[in-house]
């Protein structure tokens, strides 16, 4: 059964079986008169860490490890239990995702003129990814490599490149992180945008060598100003060919010797990559920051060092330290719990991919880019802010207006106006407070139109603070 | 639309009377909240509300070396084979130093007296990666980590003494600079988004009023504490349907008979200017634009960026001198660090230290401040020294435009350079 025929089933209240299990969809609702207090009651102690409830860790899971989900795929996921359901995540490679588009409608090569209006379809191709693939966790993890190793098309100027470079952040995103570096490090995009591939061997560009440093592995503190100067001798050598990918011209490569980080030798590409990824400050940073993407901010060093160590362990094994992180007592505590804001990309498909609904692709590009979190076009290499920054004045009019460009599918339309607890949790599971049921409820009521009606329960629910966390 | 400026207020008294006061700080940034309700009249206030400081922050690390160009040397043809400026085509201020020649408009206010160039701005122990040292000049703080920007700062002290102070951050994202430990800045990322959409176009503005009602219930509704986050999702909501109301009735009345250039920069320029128009009166605006990062091909790159910020900047003057508002304006702009001396051999330049700042206002006094660093007594980097802390420009501007006590803001004492 699709996922369109789901919505209806389950927005009309006949209940999705999985749901129904778990009480999601089903008459006997939870008293909505004092969510966070009634939350507080349900917590389960264990220890010093309190525990999210029962019916508040597939949301969360989905949530976290993935865009959300639909009535339909929270009951599948409910039926294989939380254990199941973190497997079914991690282990997607088998789960066929054939119905996904495998490639954007863009122009596959070097043209003379670079089609950056292709940059619409490019963006479109990936975010249905995220709102429509079975494997929730594979676009996940290559949004968060994306952001680790921002790069942008506004100086790539290629939407193909950035689409190669986006496939390799895919196929490696859950494997070796030194070999994902090192197909980063010769990245024709990443050459592009840090200057690689016009490093010359007599006066090499330090672009690469400070950021991969700084920003993709070891980080600031750890390294001198010489250290950048010698990784940049050692990454000359690197440029594009005419189709479109990279080739070590040894010519163009510095063969002298380089002192980096301690170690002499007549280093290559490959041995600073080597060197870096197993540096005990990369195998902290990564855990950090990979924690923090999915959990909550500031772990303490305790939970640092045990992701840090599962990294060590693991030969830099980028699955088994998600793993590790979906496993964990932190990632199920109420600390984690909504406890991170939802980006602008998590805003948006999240709304899609629950409602089964579809958007006008240029209203995407739009919004996201509004919103300042426009995939393929991250601000610097930094990537994006997260957390409290994406509120602001101007976020939040945009949240308020997005939900009026979704094109919800008119089964849902018809079933959407008989229910506002199944429209609101479609979009919230865990549910909203009565006080802002009564608003939404209201207010729809004094709506005549159909299509008003269910543009303003979408509108409203998607404006509460509670949808906007993650 | 009626302009409601009570939202917040009316929040407020919502709270209150259902016995839940909603905390109106719930963002904490640090351990140490600067009051300047002590240091600053009422008068002193009401004389500094009409003015505005304009930052503008040139993202990337912008090439001082080939802003301002010390052209009687031979040193810096020298360090420069291919990017040299010839002293041919550079615009001559003296004997000695010049600007990029795509900044003719920004010439001509400097012969009008409106421009200071301070030479040589940067800080102890230089910070060459893009995050880290950006983050040293928007928290002006080099040696300590805060979360804390010194605009952020002074509004918090500015907002203690009149809450009508207000700040905007023309982006998608509030730069660190305007974020303090209680008050940030308004966001607005352009007119057009800036705007609560009608739930179907064309309808009764009844319909309208009743889904945007339901928008400030549903904020106001939220007040129950359930995080941080909620409670500041709800504050910023509020604050942008009140702002928005407000910016979009000044740009409707916005006239103006200057032509801003066509690109995105002087379009926030414009948006600037409509609203320090409308009745926010921000005493504080910010904008960035990026693409400074020259490693490669930087000729033709910063040629086209200077020459955006050079008309742009200067449009935006114009546009206020016409309406008499030239001596409540100031425009300064930074980058978070100069280049590297020697070129390399991308046709580029690395990371490096010191830089010049510009300082646009009818106020100003033009001219030159601080020595232009030594092309030849380097860093051991092969970078320039500075001549002038930056801090010692911001309290310059605190004191003497925001009328502010630097050393509250900048937690020590700089030496003012006397630019107005």
């Amino acid at each position: 059964m699709n996922r369109r025929a789901f919505l209806k089933i389950a927005a009309i209240g006949a209940i999705a079986s999985g749901a129904a299990a778990a009480g999601y969809y089903g008459p006997e609702l939870l008293d909505l008169a004092n969510t966070s207090a009634q939350s507080l009651d349900n917590q389960i102690q264990y220890g010093t860490t309190s525990f999210v409830t029962d019916d508040q860790k597939i949301p969360h899971l989905l949530r976290r490890a993935g865009f959300g989900s639909s009535p339909s795929e929270l009951g599948y996921f409910e039926g294989l239990g939380v254990a199941g359901a973190v497997d079914h995540l991690l282990n997607y490679e088998n789960i066929d995702d054939s119905g996904l588009a495998s490639e954007p409608d863009i122009t596959m090569a070097l043209t003379k003129k670079p089609p950056v209006g292709e940059i619409v379809n490019l963006v479109w191709w990936w975010v249905d990814r995220m709102i429509n693939t079975p494997r929730p966790l594979e676009e996940k993890m290559t949004l968060f490599w994306h952001n680790h190793f921002a790069t942008a098309i506004y100086k790539v100027r290629y939407p193909f490149l950035m689409f190669n470079q986006n496939q390799l952040l895919r196929s490696k995103g859950m494997g070796n992180f030194r070999d994902l570096l090192m197909g980063i490090t010769e990245d024709p995009a990443m050459l592009i945008w840090l200057d690689g591939a016009r490093s010359k061997k007599n006066a090499p560009n330090e672009n690469y060598g400070r950021e991969v440093m700084e920003v993709f592995t070891i980080g600031v503190g750890n390294y001198t100003e010489d250290d950048v100067k010698a990784a940049a001798r050692a990454f000359t050598g690197y440029q594009i060919s005419k189709s479109g990918t990279s080739f070590f011209n040894p010519n163009q490569h510095d063969n002298g010797t380089k002192t980096f980080l301690g170690q002499t030798g007549n280093f290559g590409p490959e041995d600073i990559v080597n060197i870096l990824a197993s540096h005990p400050a990369t195998t902290k940073s990564i855990s950090r920051k990979l924690f923090t993407f999915f959990a909550y901010d500031n772990p303490s060093d305790d939970t640092v060092n045990r992701l840090a160590s599962v990294y060590t362990s693991t030969n830099g094994n980028i699955k088994s330290v998600v793993e590790a992180i979906l496993n964990s007592d932190e990632f199920w505590s109420t600390q984690a719990h909504l406890s991170l804001v939802k980006s602008p990309v998590d805003y948006l498909t999240t709304a899609l991919r629950s409602l089964g609904a579809t958007a006008n692709p240029k209203a995407v590009v739009a919004t996201l880019s509004n919103m300042g979190q426009l995939p393929f076009d991250p601000p610097s290499v930094f990537g994006w802010p997260d957390g409290e920054a994406w509120i602001n004045t101007s976020s939040m009019i945009d949240r308020y207006n997005f939900p009026l460009f979704i094109q919800s599918p008119d089964n849902a339309t018809v079933a959407f106006e008989d229910s506002v607890d199944t429209a609101t949790r479609t979009l919230f599971p865990e549910g909203l407070p009565s006080n802002v049921m009564q608003v939404i409820q209201q207010s729809t009521d004094s709506l005549t139109s159909t299509g008003d009606k269910v543009r303003n329960l979408i509108r409203l629910t998607m404006s509460t603070p509670y949808y906007n966390l993650n | 639309m009626p302009i409601n400026v009570a939202r917040r207020l009316f929040l407020q008294q919502v709270a209150t009377s259902i016995g839940q006061v909603p905390s109106l700080n719930p963002l904490s940034f640090g351990p140490k909240i600067i009051d300047l309700t002590s240091l600053l009249s009422p008068q002193q206030v009401d004389a500094m509300k009409n003015r505005t400081l304009v930052v503008v922050q040139l993202s990337g690390g912008n090439d001082g070396l080939n802003t301002l160009v010390l052209y009687s040397q031979q040193a810096y043809y020298n360090a420069r084979p291919t990017l040299a400026l010839s002293k041919s085509d550079v615009l001559q201020l003296n004997g000695d130093v010049a600007l990029h020649p795509n900044m003719t408009a920004l010439q001509s206010l400097y012969k009008d007296n409106h421009v200071a160039i301070v030479q040589g701005a940067g800080y102890p122990n230089p910070n060459r990666s893009h995050y880290e040292s950006m983050t040293i000049w928007q928290t002006a703080s080099p040696d300590e980590s805060t979360s804390t920007g010194w605009l952020g700062r002074y509004l918090d002290g500015a907002r203690a003494v009149d809450s009508s102070i207000n700040a905007v951050n023309l982006d998608a994202l509030l730069s660190p600079a305007v974020i303090g430990q209680k008050e940030r800045a308004l966001a607005i990322e352009s007119l057009q988004s800036f705007k609560v959409a009608p739930l179907t176009r064309g309808q009764s503005p009844s319909t309208d009023e009743s889904t945007i009602k339901a928008l400030d219930s549903i904020q106001c509704s939220a007040c129950q504490e359930y995080n941080n986050l909620v409670t500041a999702m709800m504050e910023a909501g509020l604050d942008a349907m009140t702002a928005s109301d407000i910016v979009q009735q000044a740009a409707s009345n916005y006239q103006t008979s200057v032509t801003y250039p066509k690109n995105d920069f002087s379009n926030r320029l414009k948006l600037a200017a409509q609203v320090v128009a409308s009745s926010l009166k921000p005493t504080i605006v910010y904008l960035q634009i990026g693409g400074f990062d020259t490693h490669a091909n930087q000729k033709n790159t910063q040629a086209n960026l200077l020459k955006t910020v050079s008309d742009g900047v200067a449009a935006f003057y114009q546009d206020m001198d016409s309406k008499g508002k030239a001596d409540d304006t100031l425009i300064m702009t930074f980058s978070e660090f100069g280049r590297r001396v020697n070129e390399n051999g991308s046709l580029g330049t690395d990371h490096g230290t010191a830089e010049p700042m510009f300082l646009i206002g009818g106020r100003v006094s033009g001219g030159l401040y601080g020595d232009y660093p030594s092309l030849s007594d380097l860093d051991s980097n092969g970078d320039l020294i500075h001549t002038v802390d930056f801090r010692q420009v911001y309290a310059s501007v605190l004191q003497d435009w925001l009328g502010t006590d630097p050393t509250q803001v900048l937690s020590s004492q700089f030496q003012k350079l006397n630019m107005f």
